[in-house]
């Protein structure tokens, strides 16, 4: 049973999966008692656990079956393998079709929107062989059951494109977390807010930059590990200070809608950035190819939207911490043909406290699903 | 079966402020006077084997994810008191009269640690000097504990893992030869699997608690560097640790009476020790993270010091087929308590995998909790 946040008791079960390569991972379904819903839909994030995710109060509330699963990697992501993450998709797909679904839809919210849209992108026509670093699994040969429809909920562009656009390019020594450059420093004053555009100019230069000097360098040493050949060591761990610095967090002229200043992740990004514990602080080398490094990561949303077929719903709040125009672009690049773009008024990036908004979005889902025979 | 159950995930807020995720599982219809708490400093799966099996016997069965489930880089031990202060006041909250701590693996230190605390606090800060002092903090007293393969705590776990033939923190791949478990010159190899010297071993451990010991030197200094310093943001700073998967207890098991097979629960230690593996101790933690849950001489939950400071009925079981089997009689001697119990379960592995010894552990703890007014 799984109380949901309208106070309605849903049916509820701890489902275990294990994937094509063996992988185990858990979810949550929950459903309607009474109801056999034959719409199931998956919501999955590369990283988070989201045991009692909002798309489980709001889903189950309307009728449909929501799984939420946990990826492998879920609550630790410094290994993350984006390539991985599509086998845990599949083995969530399989499952709702095995319940007893008939139509599967994915549910893609924030850092989810680019898995789901790399998803179904492999599994109508896959073209990805290896992960960045040259590992499997082979997406070409994985067995990837396509799904019906795509939902997005304030869902960004990119776990590498997002990063790009938080990484603090003040921090200009990878060994010292002190180490700043007065003139990129956005949480220095004389810098602003508001920021001048020849400084966010040189800002985002400055980003892009450090993304590509840590890729260059993880790129050095993954070779230099494959000289030493070494009988087991194929990877390293390594940590990036201050990943938490986007200019528009303080700025509310920059991408400017109904929100609060903050990111999605706490109200205080200054702490954020230097918290020892954060998004992206710590991975790998192969990890930091796979998911974090702007010219090699495979899960990047748009490009993966252009190629898919089936129905996408496009939806995002109107006080979302995140841009909105990342869903007009999302809604844009896609390449079906039967795409909607809603638009959560006053809603935020989780629906916190909103439990009408909540409701109403996830309304509007579920009578978009039926239109569509879902 | 299960349809004679009945599951519930819920949320647990604790005093501090933090909401959990919980499962909890009875016999349907029944309001049950005893219960069973079950957590983990660091595992994120809500399933776990006694949640069924006890609630058929009748029992209120909960399962709690502590804050830092699935990822335990700034895990602050003396937090996790607080989370499970907030499972057992829900257990009362419902009705539960008797509530037993459950401590499987990891747990039991916690669990020692925690009705320790709950009994006498003496714990005022963490070992970095932060919050929580337990000494303040509402934490109700269990009714018993039950401790299953169990090991003496993590910081003693880690001391004898890491390893010693690390010369130089900042390199991997740095070695003293004459302190690799690993190097076939160390050990007479025995029936696939090694044999270490007396001598060899005292040199070892010793080099081991200078590892841990040349690493705190080096965490005090930098919390120092930090304090004076004196930044806004920054209190705290992540680094990496590297091979910390090297007891030679994984591949010499001539001094344990345990019929444990060699290697470790999560793969074999050498791929292990030179992979940047997720979800074990290190590579990645903090400075006060490191000083409360892994070094030695500060980390405060240790089993058998806090089972020496309870009162409650205590049962041990340990499986003679896991390393919870040797150590089991060492727990229950160290313990005050004037009613324990100590049983072993032969053959039984970490999980009791096989049904028969998972039905044999719970018939013993089902009728050890009734005998005492469960």
């Amino acid at each position: 049973m799984y109380r949901n946040v309208f106070g309605t008791e849903l049916e509820s079960d701890l489902v275990e999966l294990k994937t094509e390569d063996g992988a185990r991972v858990y979810g949550t379904l929950v459903w309607r008692a009474r109801a056999q819903p034959t719409t199931g839909v998956l919501s999955m994030h590369p990283g988070s656990h989201g045991f009692r995710h909002f798309s489980l109060d709001g889903l189950g509330e309307v009728g449909l079956a929501a799984l939420r699963l946990r990826s492998r990697f879920a609550g630790d992501d410094s290994t993350l393998i984006m390539e991985e993450v599509m086998l845990d998709i599949a083995a969530g797909v399989k499952f709702l079709r095995e319940w007893g679904c008939k139509k599967v839809a994915l549910f893609g919210h924030s850092g989810g929107g680019p898995l789901m849209a790399f998803y179904q992108s492999q599994a109508e026509s896959p073209d990805v062989t290896a992960t960045p670093a040259g590992d499997p699994p082979d997406l070409t040969k994985a067995e990837l059951p396509k799904a019906d429809a795509i939902v997005t909920s304030g869902a960004h562009l990119g776990r590498h494109r997002s990063l790009a656009a938080r990484i603090d390019p003040a921090a200009v020594d990878e060994t010292d977390p002190f180490a700043t450059d007065a003139d990129l420093d956005m949480y220095n004053p004389k810098n602003g807010p508001p920021y001048t555009q020849e400084f966010l100019t040189r800002y985002r230069a400055a980003q892009l930059a450090r993304m590509e000097r840590i890729t260059s360098w993880a790129q050095a040493k993954l070779d230099g590990i494959k000289k030493i050949n070494h009988p087991v060591m194929r990877d390293l761990p390594f940590i990036v200070w201050r990943t938490e610095a986007d200019p528009l967090y303080l700025d509310p002229t920059i991408e400017p809608n109904e929100r609060t200043l903050g990111n999605n992740r706490g109200d205080d990004t200054f702490a954020l950035n230097y918290a020892p514990k954060a998004q992206g602080r710590f991975t790998t080398l192969r990890s930091w190819l796979s998911q974090w490094s702007y010219s090699t990561a495979n899960a990047d949303t748009l490009k993966h939207i252009a190629r898919i077929d089936v129905p996408l719903l496009v939806t995002h709040g109107t006080a979302d911490r995140s841009p909105m125009s990342h869903a007009r672009k999302i809604y844009d690049a896609a390449g079906t043909r039967d795409k909607t773009l809603y638009w959560a008024k006053g809603a935020t990036h989780y629906y916190r406290g909103q439990n009408d908004l909540l409701l109403r979005t996830c309304a509007t889902i579920k009578e978009w699903l039926q239109a569509r025979g879902m | 079966m299960a349809e004679a159950l009945a599951h519930e995930i819920v949320a647990v807020k604790t005093q501090d402020g933090q909401t959990l995720d919980g499962i909890v599982v009875w016999p349907r219809g029944a309001r049950p006077k005893g219960a069973t708490l079950s957590m983990h400093p660091d595992s994120s799966r809500l399933g776990h084997f006694e949640l069924e099996p006890l609630a058929r016997a009748g029992f209120m069965s909960m399962r709690l994810k502590s804050r830092f489930a699935g990822n335990n880089v700034n895990m602050i031990v003396e937090e996790i008191l607080l989370d499970i202060a907030g499972g057992v006041r829900f257990l009362r909250e419902r009705g539960c009269e008797k509530i037993a701590l459950f401590g499987h693996s990891g747990g039991g230190p916690l669990m020692a640690f925690y009705q320790s605390q709950a009994e006498s606090p003496d714990v005022t800060a963490t070992p970095a000097g932060d919050p929580p002092d337990l000494t303040k903090a509402e934490l109700p007293k269990a009714d018993a504990i039950v401790i299953t393969n169990t090991h003496l705590g993590r910081h003693i776990e880690f001391t004898n893992r890491v390893d010693p033939s690390v010369t130089d923190e900042s390199d991997p791949l740095s070695v003293d030869p004459s302190l690799d478990m690993y190097d076939p010159a160390n050990y007479q190899p025995a029936d696939g699997g090694a044999v270490y010297s007396p001598e060899f071993l005292r040199r070892y451990r010793a080099a081991q608690r200078a590892r841990c010991d040349r690493i705190a030197a080096w965490v005090r200094a930098q919390l120092e560097n930090i304090k004076r310093k004196n930044h806004p943001g920054l209190r705290d700073l992540p680094f990496t640790i590297y091979r910390t998967m090297a007891n030679p207890r994984f591949l010499d098991r001539t001094n344990f009476k345990s019929g444990m097979r060699r290697g470790t629960l999560w793969g074999d230690p050498y791929i292990l020790n030179y992979t940047a593996h997720k979800g074990r101790e290190g590579p990645f933690v903090t400075l006060r993270s490191w000083l409360s849950h892994l070094y030695y001489a500060t980390a405060n939950a240790e089993t058998t010091r806090h089972i020496a400071r309870t009162r409650v009925p205590l049962l041990v079981i340990g499986g003679t087929a896991d390393y919870g089997g040797d150590v089991a009689e060492e727990i229950f001697a160290a313990a005050a308590t004037t009613d324990k119990r100590l049983e072993y379960v032969a053959g039984a592995t970490h999980w009791f995998d096989a049904p028969e010894h998972l039905r044999q552990s719970m018939a013993i703890t089902a009728e050890w909790l009734r005998a005492r007014g469960f």
